[in-house]
């Protein structure tokens, strides 16, 4: 099956777990979404799978191959994200004249394009570029790549409205046309709630849930009404939390809402990912 | 394809920062003996020859770092990574070894002055050993540089130096400096009946345990 995959995956630096044997799949040509809160291990997950990190035990695996220090499943995955690896006195366009000698099927000419869509400045030095404009770089590069799988970083960090926008709109023409591994992961939920076909949610280095994002949408919902009515609507139900504002409550249950408990004074919505996350995380972004 | 990349991306580099000191180096020469001549005077800047086994080191200490994760980040293993970085500096050492046979073949001065080599041996050894003596020469002390900037990535600099200098003091109040001076004339072919073929053995062995240093520590080493 071809997936990219991480097996029994624990990560730790020095007394601190960053990974704790987390086994999770990317299945091929999705989109997946891979939400934790800062510190849960998204990063050091991606910088496992992009052989930037070696795990202190279990592997990641690319299409059954394992990917630390394995060219032919490196040459499937690339990875962006916030460590600086690009020497910082590299213009950016000398950045994907090298993209074009290291990947066979690096589209300089699609990259030029899209580095003009973002109004790159391809004489800047990359260490001299903005946040934004760092992040856009890696983004300019990944989307002009032709790798099976991509792992994108906090691929909005630093972006305007605007540029957020465009870049979405790329991600998905360029899935829809290659069909490709996108692994997105982010703490800006909501945004990538509609692109996302999948989503794995990590803390504190421990895998919280793997399902499809519908799958997760519809595993809870929220009621609201008078605080006294949605507390008796929750009595012996998986309540995730609970909003109090004065006398109006709104709480968060897990499962299918229970017919005969509803009234007319109580409202039901479904949860959005962002909420779910919130609540699953326990601590609020 | 990446290694092919790697290596040229990293040749291009070092090979353009060696000709660079060349060119620095031979305009002081230049200058000094432009200076030495229009005085009438005797001016000379000798063993000129030792700055490229100073500057090797220094090369590998300011570029491994910075190459090494942009390596990673282009999709090469650890491996391929060691294998460009060896690839790219053997380029850089011949360069100048090939600057220093043609000097020496060239300009008559530069046997007697400038060359370690032919310095030590005579100017009857020629241009060949010569070029052997510092392609070997440059290799064994980038090999060292690599040695150490891998260690100082793997363990931090602070750390590195410290236990450097440690090693150096206790070193040097073991050893008794007579036999220090005494074997160092030996592994150069210094002292009578010493083999000619010892500095290069001796090179070819740091090289190797340069890298096999450089290897053992950087198989595992982290971007982070």
């Amino acid at each position: 099956m071809r997936e990219l995959r991480a097996e029994h995956l624990t990560k730790r630096f020095g007394k601190t777990t960053a990974l704790d044997d987390v086994t999770l799949s990317f299945e091929h040509g999705k989109i997946h979404a891979l939400l934790g809160r800062n510190g849960a291990g998204k990063t050091t997950l991606l910088g496992i799978a992009s052989n930037r990190l070696i795990p202190t035990s279990g592997q990641v695996l690319v299409d059954g191959e394992p990917v630390t220090d394995n060219p032919r499943a490196l040459a499937k995955v690339f990875c962006t994200g916030n460590v600086q690896m690009t020497p910082l006195s590299m213009c950016v366009d000398d950045l994907i004249r090298h993209m074009g000698r290291f990947y066979e099927g690096f589209d300089v000419k699609r990259a030029l394009r899209l580095a003009k869509m973002f109004e790159l400045n391809m004489k800047a030095k990359t260490g001299a570029l903005s946040t934004g404009y760092r992040s856009i770089c890696q983004l300019v590069m990944a989307l002009s790549l032709d790798v099976d799988y991509l792992l994108l970083d906090e691929p909005v960090l630093g972006l305007d409205a605007a540029h957020r926008d465009l870049f979405y709109r790329l991600l998905m023409e360029d899935y829809l046309e290659r069909g490709r591994t996108v692994v997105v992961a982010t703490h800006l939920i909501e945004e990538v709630a509609t692109l996302v076909e999948r989503v794995a949610i990590i803390d504190e280095g421990r895998l919280l849930m793997e399902a499809s994002a519908d799958e997760l949408r519809a595993s809870g919902y929220s009621v609201s009404g008078r605080a006294e009515d949605v507390r008796a609507y929750c009595e012996g139900l998986k309540v995730l939390g609970i909003d109090e504002l004065g006398s109006l409550a709104m709480a968060y249950v897990q499962g299918e809402p229970v017919r005969e408990r509803l009234t007319d004074r109580l409202d039901v919505a479904p949860m959005s990912l962002q909420k779910l996350f919130v609540e699953l995380t326990g601590k609020g972004e | 394809m990446k290694l092919k990349a790697a290596i040229r991306y990293q040749a291009v580099e070092l090979v353009q920062c060696a000709a660079v000191f060349c060119l620095v180096i031979g305009a002081i020469v230049l200058v000094v003996g432009m200076f030495s001549i229009a005085n009438e005077a005797h001016f000379m800047v000798s063993a000129m020859g030792v700055l490229p086994y100073v500057f090797m080191p220094l090369l590998a200490l300011s570029v491994y770092a910075c190459d090494t994760g942009f390596l990673l980040r282009m999709g090469l293993t650890r491996s391929q990574v060691l294998a460009s970085t060896a690839a790219s500096f053997a380029a850089a050492c011949l360069l100048l070894a090939l600057v220093e046979a043609a000097c020496a073949a060239v300009i008559p001065q530069w046997a007697l002055n400038q060359s370690l080599f032919l310095m030590g041996h005579g100017p009857q050894n020629g241009p060949l050993l010569d070029f052997l003596f510092m392609f070997l020469g440059c290799a064994a002390a980038s090999a060292v540089g690599l040695a150490f900037a891998a260690l100082q990535m793997r363990f931090g600099t602070r750390r590195v130096v410290l236990i450097a200098l440690a090693v150096l003091i206790v070193t040097s109040n073991q050893l008794n400096p007579r036999a220090v001076s005494d074997g160092w004339a030996w592994l150069f072919a210094l002292t009578p009946g010493a083999s000619l073929a010892n500095p290069f053995v001796f090179f070819v062995a740091v090289t190797a345990l340069g890298l096999l240093v450089t290897w053992a520590v950087s198989r595992r080493y982290e971007v982070r």
